[in-house]
């Protein structure tokens, strides 16, 4: 179930805004932010990246691309691949550390793989390294849905540890999947399966706060209960159309926690090759507005351009990114090539004037 | 990104009560302001002319490979007139075939055509692709009238033109594509040798198109190389 704005009253509502307060949709601030650095080109074509954070040294993080015509691409914090696994049409990716199972915990990678519809797991090890999951693949839905998986997110309830996957399909199906098993043995439990209208891709947990959101990419961005066991009521963050998201697409979503409920979501706007920041706590009344977003501009890198997918960490990742790494997709650079843009967070508060406690 | 990209990518998209309010937030200035180039600048990003001068193409201009393309789109002026691709610098000419699992096997629902070419010094891509509900379905030659629907049946065709480039000195991007609903496409050859999937990555795809939108007008001739094929699960 998804709960649409009435457009009537959003009509009203932002007629009224117009009219009253015109400064105020004139002054959503817009900034330009440059990349530190650009990883090595994707041989075909990239789309969503995942970060793993190096408990020992974060210096020594990565960052793990999709190349949708491949499989997984591994990066290190300066760019350069560290490792390739050809696994077939690899969409989208996300990671897990901390993933409670049956004799251990484990770091959990998920992608959703388009040749066969299927979830494609793999472990991560202290080094950074991925190796396939045990079973590798899952089905990505309990019927199958034909027309293709596309975008995956994991999330893990902080308190248990317990860990689930949620895939998207082309038809608007979302299917969530509680991770069990063992470490050697992993296991799938269809939790719940709900849908949207359109076509949705971008899909993040807050796990602190429980929140899932789901982007629809001519629809807008969703907000749902993150626990697999609550009902999946959705509720509409924003839509396309509105003077935060002009124009289609909505692509990669990233979570930037900067304390226990202060932060941002962030959007990807394909349409306008510009990122959107939303606050991670709704107010009172359910509603987060945005206050901000930006584009790459041409710097160290050359811009961003249709912007893909993204991630967000806060975490300090060494001195280039004190304050957090956002690695984005950049469809269009130099040679006809296409890579993942490194944007230090530092530089985007600093470019948005945004709180830094 | 141009207001006319905003409007046209956005906003005929939207449920229609919304659509006033969203291109009144669509048109304020802040949207615009990062990409603002002089007029100067815009003639070099905007005019795109690559090859000797020529007249719009009237007519496909033959089996052997090549892409001419004169005329306006949006805010672009197009020029191109490439007789030899394979031994023109800065330019790279490819086609593509998507399939989709019908009642009698794959039906052959889109062709793209994609070039990437180097003009004042900006890389620049286009594509330009069509829809039909099955262009097997139809003989070498076929004419196909431009509509906006998705997989047209019949002598049928949608026409989706995308521009990207940027320009890396101005941080400026340009990305925009439209659908035509007027015009014509002309499939004159199609050359192809199904493999064993049934599908032709293979072989040369010929053809001539005219679109008309916003009064502007472009005219195409191509034939390219196939060098992809896919199905569309």
């Amino acid at each position: 179930m998804t709960r649409r704005i009435p457009h009537v009253g959003l009509l009203a509502g932002l007629l009224l805004s117009a009219a009253v307060l015109p400064a105020v949709a004139q002054e959503m601030p817009t900034a330009t932010v440059t990349a530190v650095l650009e990883s090595a080109p994707v041989d075909r074509d990239p789309d969503d990246p995942a970060i793993w954070i190096n408990p020992a040294d974060p210096a020594k993080s990565r960052v793990i691309g999709t190349d949708k015509d491949y499989g997984l691409v591994v990066f290190d914090l300066d760019g350069n691949i560290v490792q390739r696994l050809p696994d077939g049409r690899l969409n989208n990716v996300d990671v897990r550390q901390d993933v409670a199972l049956d004799g251990g915990t484990v770091t959990l990678v998920a992608a959703s793989r388009r040749d066969d519809n299927t979830i494609a797991l793999y472990t991560v090890d202290k080094d950074g390294v991925l190796a396939h999951a045990a079973p590798f693949t899952f089905p990505g839905s309990p019927v199958e849905i034909r027309y293709d998986i596309y975008g995956i997110g994991l999330y893990r309830n902080p308190a248990s540890g317990e860990t689930s996957v949620i895939a998207n399909f082309k038809t608007g199906d979302i299917v969530q999947w509680v991770v069990g098993g063992t470490p050697e043995k992993l296991e799938l439990t269809l939790a719940r399966q709900f849908k949207v209208e359109t076509q949705p891709e971008g899909v993040v947990a807050d796990d602190a706060l429980g929140l899932l959101y789901v982007g629809e990419e001519d629809g807008g961005v969703w907000r749902y209960q993150a626990d697999p066991k609550a009902p999946a009521d959705g509720v509409q963050v924003d839509l396309v159309g509105s003077r935060c998201l002009p124009a289609d697409d909505v692509e990669g979503l990233g979570i930037y926690a900067s304390g226990e409920t202060s932060g941002y979501l962030v959007v990807s706007a394909q349409g306008m090759n510009r990122f959107v920041l939303y606050p991670r706590q709704p107010d009172a009344e359910g509603r987060q507005t945005c206050i901000g977003s930006f584009h790459i501009g041409t710097g160290a890198t050359d811009p961003v351009g249709e912007t893909d997918g993204i991630e967000v960490v806060s975490s300090g990742l060494g001195e280039k990114f004190p304050r957090g790494l956002m690695v984005v997709q950049d469809d269009r650079n130099e040679g006809f090539t296409r890579n993942f843009k490194y944007v230090s967070w530092a530089d985007v508060e600093a470019a948005l004037k945004l709180p830094t406690n | 990104m141009t207001m006319r990209e905003v409007d046209l990518l956005n906003c005929r998209r939207l449920p229609r009560a919304a659509v006033l309010a969203a291109c009144l937030f669509a048109v304020t200035p802040s949207l615009a302001s990062a990409q603002e180039l002089t007029d100067a600048e815009k003639a070099i990003s905007n005019v795109v002319t690559l090859g000797e001068a020529a007249d719009a193409p009237t007519e496909w201009l033959g089996p052997t490979p090549h892409f001419v393309m004169v005329g306006e789109f949006g805010d672009y002026t197009f020029a191109i007139n490439i007789k030899d691709p394979a031994k023109t610098e800065n330019f790279k000419l490819e086609g593509k075939r998507e399939y989709r699992k019908g009642e009698k096997g794959l039906d052959y629902i889109d062709f793209e055509i994609a070039v990437d070419l180097i003009t004042n010094g900006i890389e620049r891509g286009l594509e330009i692709e069509f829809e039909n509900a099955n262009f097997a379905a139809h003989p070498v030659p076929s004419t196909f009238a431009l509509q906006d629907k998705e997989f047209p049946a019949g002598l049928f065709s949608n026409m989706e033109l995308q521009v990207e480039w940027e320009w890396v000195e101005k941080s400026f991007i340009v990305n925009d594509e439209k659908l035509y609903s007027d015009g014509q496409l002309t499939v004159a050859l199609e050359d192809a040798k199904p493999e064993a999937d049934g599908t032709a990555p293979n072989g040369m795809i010929g053809g001539f198109v005219t679109g008309t939108m916003d009064g502007k007008k472009i005219a195409i001739s191509f034939t390219a190389p196939v060098t992809e094929a896919e199905i569309d699960d």
